[in-house]
């Protein structure tokens, strides 16, 4: 369990350190150089050349990288362009917003998802059963933004019940934080509640099917201990896979819903550099939504190995 | 012969139509996709604009038509560059396994573990946008996927008699490859070909959608609802064509790669 831990850790360590690498160099291996591109139509040799002194890029690729990545791991992910501040206080800012926006997108994804799933394996065929299919191939085929438009449309413009744009800072009471949470949060989980829910399907399915389950309904156990005790338990572990996995799709959805919504987390503030051509806040955006995919990941894989006794009691390392 | 389930054909038949409706819009559409019509601006759906008229006046239903060609094209062409380099690649680690297999299966686990949207933000960002850049970036970040089905579809065929068969006879490896293992790998491959597509056209219209795809005039799907947000009150019809025909485009490709998956491999099609 150490020696996994230490390799998953290590696996983490590298793919960051790659990814600051990656993003990094696309900032300068490619034809148009930064400050051709942040001085469009205004780039004459002279101005690129001021620029690029300013901005200390004739210095030699290494030395750049190296006085970057350094700073990074001083937590300091250097200054804005635009805004002209420090990259650190506006970024955490950013992600704590998008932070509780994702995690409680995901806290009604597991419970919803995993509940729509276990209802539909248990009536598999029924008309339940076909409903939840349904809604699962369309909630993975639409895309998260035209979602948020749709309950904008319904909630915002016809019900009007709900705020559809803008964060509800806490000082203006409770209410008014947790009525701009809804939507996005809403059309963030809509997506990945369709993934959870078919994937709890069809491993409930199998879990349903096998010896031990059909031995404790001969044993005369309820059926709702049954589907809860013991096929449940052991449909759960692919689909904390999958959770982490949708964290993944959440870190690309969150940059939409943010967008649609003008929800001021942290994929607004990547959108917002890149249209911008603000690079170092847009690496340091980049960088820090990997790393979070990064942890997401093994999260996954440590709370797998918890639960699968095979890896827990070292037989597979992998 | 068993045919394939009603749902798979009907999802082909409707996906043919937009195809068709796409490739044809130069003589299905009622208007050219970037003609004004001043006096009837957020004109509502009538029977002169099926659809509606966007904010100068385009007709809506025909800058859809148009837009489909774009938003397929970014399916299409990013699924086949994924296609090119990811089933050579697959074959070729599956079949020889060793360190190529080891390094190449590492590298793919190192690009996987990255957010998708951000590894094409990335490649989008720095340099000016359009369609077929997009199309590159997608399809760079499908090899791995794609190379990684091959591969595991292949280490299933190389212990099969035929493959032992043609390394007895001395075959090249080329022709191995080509003419053994992929006329055999096809049909995981074509699958997971047909679930790319959706996801390239999903990807393809959240970049229009943020603005770093399709660039106006010229507007595929994502952009079109983008444009709409300003008039979701005052003309909400704006976001409805698009936002269907992309719904349906890519409900239509994951049933029919779902029902394939179902169809060609007989093991699923017991558990069902």
């Amino acid at each position: 369990m150490t020696l996994y831990f230490v390799q998953r850790l290590a696996a983490v360590a590298g793919v960051i350190t790659l990814m600051s690498v990656l993003v990094f160099l696309a900032t300068h291996a490619l034809p148009a150089t930064i400050a051709e591109v942040m001085l469009g139509q205004y780039a004459t040799p002279e101005t690129v050349a001021a620029l690029e002194t300013k901005l200390g890029l004739t210095r030699p690729l290494l030395t750049q990288y190296w006085e970057w990545a350094s700073g990074v791991l001083h937590g300091d992910l250097g200054r804005s362009l635009v805004m002209e501040v420090p990259i650190v206080p506006v970024l955490w800012t950013a992600l704590g917003r998008s932070a509780v926006l994702g995690a409680t997108a995901m806290t009604v994804v597991s419970v919803l998802g995993i509940a729509l799933g276990v209802v539909a394996a248990v009536r598999h065929g029924r008309v339940i059963d076909h409903l939840a299919s349904g809604f699962t191939i369309v909630g993975l085929s639409v895309p998260e933004f035209f979602w948020g438009l749709l309950l904008i449309l319904l909630f915002g413009s016809y019900l009007r019940l709900l705020p559809t744009s803008g964060y509800g800072t806490l000082d203006k009471g409770a209410g008014s934080y947790v009525a701009h949470l809804v939507l996005p949060v809403a059309t963030l989980a809509i997506g990945l509640l369709a993934h959870v829910a078919r994937l709890t399907r069809s491993s409930m399915l199998e879990a349903l099917d096998t010896a031990y389950v059909k031995a404790a309904r001969a044993r005369g156990l309820p059926e709702w201990a049954v589907v809860t005790r013991h096929a449940l338990r052991n449909a759960l572990l692919p689909t904390i896979t999958v959770l982490a996995q949708d964290i993944g799709f959440l870190i690309g959805g969150i940059v939409a819903v943010e967008t649609i919504f003008a929800y001021p987390g942290i994929g607004r503030l990547l959108v917002y550099a890149l249209e911008r051509h603000d690079l170092p806040l847009m690496q340091a955006a980049i960088l820090v939504l990997t790393a979070v995919q990064c942890l997401a990941n093994l999260a996954a894989d440590l709370l797998y190995a918890l639960f699968n006794p095979q890896i827990r009691y070292g037989r597979a390392v992998a | 012969m068993r045919l394939p389930p009603w749902r798979v054909i009907l999802a082909g038949y409707v996906l043919a139509g937009i195809v068709v409706a796409a490739a044809g819009a130069d003589w299905l559409a009622p208007y050219p996709f970037d003609e004004l019509h001043v006096a009837d601006r957020l004109h509502s759906p009538s029977l002169a604009y099926l659809a509606g008229t966007d904010e100068y006046g385009r007709d809506v239903l025909s800058r859809t038509l148009y837009g489909g060609r774009l938003s397929l094209f970014l399916g299409v062409a990013a699924t086949g560059i994924g296609l090119a380099a990811g089933v050579p690649l697959g074959l070729l680690a599956g079949y020889r396994r060793g360190l190529l297999d080891e390094v190449l299966m590492r590298a793919l686990d190192v690009v996987m573990s990255f957010p998708a949207l951000l590894l094409v933000l990335l490649i989008i960002a720095v340099t000016p946008p359009g369609l077929g850049k997009t199309a590159v970036a997608v399809g760079i970040l499908f090899v791995a996927p794609i190379a990684r089905v091959t591969r595991s579809v292949t280490l299933d065929l190389v212990t099969r008699e035929f493959i032992v068969a043609a390394r007895a006879r001395g075959e090249r490896l080329s022709y191995i490859l080509r003419r053994e293992l992929l006329p055999n790998a096809w049909p995981a491959i074509v699958v997971e070909g047909s679930l790319r597509v959706a996801f390239a056209i999903l990807l393809g219209a959240v970049l229009s959608f943020l603005g770093f795809g399709v660039q106006p005039p010229a507007a595929d799907w994502g952009l079109m609802i983008n444009n709409s947000r300003d008039f979701v009150e005052t003309a909400p019809w704006l976001a409805l064509a698009p936002g269907a025909a992309m719904s349906l485009t890519v409900i239509a490709v994951s049933l029919l790669g779902d029902g394939l998956r179902e169809y060609l491999d007989p093991r699923l099609a017991y558990r069902q």
